[in-house]
């Protein structure tokens, strides 16, 4: 069976549920923490993809390579986003 | 970098204006980065295996 719609469908359906719950709890402040560009939309459209990448390809060196140690993706990936959101995510709300 | 995240507080919060760019950025970003690792490690292009739980084994 092809995983790939149940997948898709429960990540959505978790982000619905969780941004459900932080409006009935504290009410459309702050767009319930959705994604916006904090300069131009073409800068985000820059980063956005750039991040993306290397992610990916974290995800894909980690996960997918049998080669590789299974058992540090969760550390390896979350790393890759922890450093993403550090670096970019920061100089671009220190403008 | 996760649509999904970006989907769920759009539609609850009502603003959609920016959500386009959440979810083709990272399609882009994402086949990319599979394409370059697939270039690295030399080996065709193919979806990654999912395993279905054993649920004999882990009772």
């Amino acid at each position: 069976m092809d995983a790939r719609p149940c997948l898709l469908g429960a990540q959505i359906t978790g982000a619905l549920i969780a941004a459900g719950l932080i409006r009935a709890s504290l009410g459309n402040d702050a767009h319930v923490g959705a994604t916006l560009p904090s300069g131009s939309q073409a800068q985000s459209f820059v980063w956005e993809p750039v991040l993306t990448f290397f992610l990916m390809f974290v995800i894909m060196a980690v996960a997918t390579d049998t080669r590789a140690v299974g058992e540090a993706a969760a550390i390896a990936i979350g790393g890759t986003s922890v450093w993403m959101r550090c670096s970019v995510a920061r100089s671009a709300a220190r403008r | 970098m996760n649509p999904a995240r970006s989907i769920g507080p759009a539609i609850l919060s009502g603003d959609l204006h920016g959500l386009w760019l959440y979810i083709v950025a990272p399609l882009i970003g994402a086949a990319a980065g599979a394409l370059a690792y697939q270039f690295v490690r030399g080996e065709d292009v193919r979806p990654a295996e999912l395993h279905p739980i054993d649920t004999e084994e882990a009772a």
